[in-house]
């Protein structure tokens, strides 16, 4: 790997575990920020069983599911973007990178649609709630948590296209490649993070009423 | 590092899209099925479980991780757990 070795570390080898390390305990902060949001849902659905049923059931499964496949696609093919430029194949690797991005805007309109289908039948967070057909506070927490939940998600795919273009471009521009290529691996890392965040809030707002 | 000993082989990467989108399916057939609220609740997030372990072991190389990578995760992990199963316990038994 011909990236520069810092002073502190005696080898690449070490710098490149370090690197890794550092990027595993962000990615476990992140799910602990996560964590206390579970959290509010267990205790709120264990209190209010039959009212978050009712609100999953309102929730619209078929785009729910739609955006399981859609990121379930978008984490093979950044692995295999990662697999590619380890392989030195950079026109393949900047392909699944723009599909992957594709995708990942895909998730955030197939969300924004949901949203306003939301929206228009006053389903809101906290108290701005106003949906006459589930009327009990259970199915305002339910929906709050939604919310919470989905919007603190999409603002992280947000942040991971935002990681995926600036990789993009420095594979675009070979900075980015087959001896250096900690940075796609990270922003790899990070995005199947928000892959695997999804694939439990799926069951929990569309699946399990 | 040399990453090419300690990678996921081209093969394992498609294996793990096939069987994610088939866990996808099993998931979403298992919605209609007739289990009951608190066994279908359990059958899906037993099958999300599974879905990450493979996202974790497969696409994010976990297998291939060194013995404190695997610490930092396995730990999180089981903080996330342990707080969700005391808190529903808190609530449940009340």
């Amino acid at each position: 790997m011909n990236r520069r070795v810092e002073i502190q570390f005696e080898s690449a080898a070490r710098q490149e575990h370090a690197v890794q390390l550092g990027m595993w305990i962000f990615l476990g902060s992140e799910l602990l920020l996560f964590a206390g949001l579970f959290g509010l849902y267990t205790v709120y659905r264990t209190e209010y069983g039959l009212e978050f049923d009712a609100g999953i059931h309102h929730n619209q499964l078929l785009l729910g599911s739609t955006n399981t496949v859609v990121l379930i696609v978008s984490s093979f093919t950044v692995a295999w973007a990662l697999y590619n430029v380890r392989k030195d194949k950079r026109d393949t690797a900047l392909a699944m990178l723009g599909i992957t991005m594709l995708l990942g805007l895909a998730f955030l309109v197939i969300k924004g649609v949901e949203y306003a289908h939301h929206f228009s039948e006053g389903v809101f967070p906290g108290k701005a709630y106003t949906n006459l057909e589930l009327p009990g506070h259970g199915a305002r927490m339910f929906f709050t948590l939604y919310y919470l939940m989905t919007g603190l998600h999409a603002l992280h795919m947000i942040g991971g296209l935002a990681v995926m273009g600036w990789v993009t471009h420095r594979v675009w521009t070979r900075r980015t490649n087959r001896e250096s290529h900690t940075e796609l691996h990270l922003g790899a890392l990070y995005w199947h993070l928000v892959d695997s965040i999804w694939i439990f809030l799926w069951p929990l707002f569309y699946l399990t009423g | 590092m040399s990453e090419s000993s300690s990678s996921s082989s081209g093969l394992s990467y498609i294996l793990a899209l096939v069987s994610l989108l088939a866990l996808t399916g099993l998931s979403f057939g298992m919605h209609f099925a007739p289990l009951g609220g608190g066994v279908g609740t359990l059958v899906a997030l037993g099958i999300a479980t599974v879905k990450v372990a493979i996202v974790a072991l497969v696409f994010m190389e976990l297998r291939f991780g060194t013995t404190p990578i695997r610490v930092v995760a396995l730990t999180c992990l089981s903080f996330v757990a342990l707080l969700c199963l005391g808190l529903a316990a808190d609530v449940g038994f009340r």
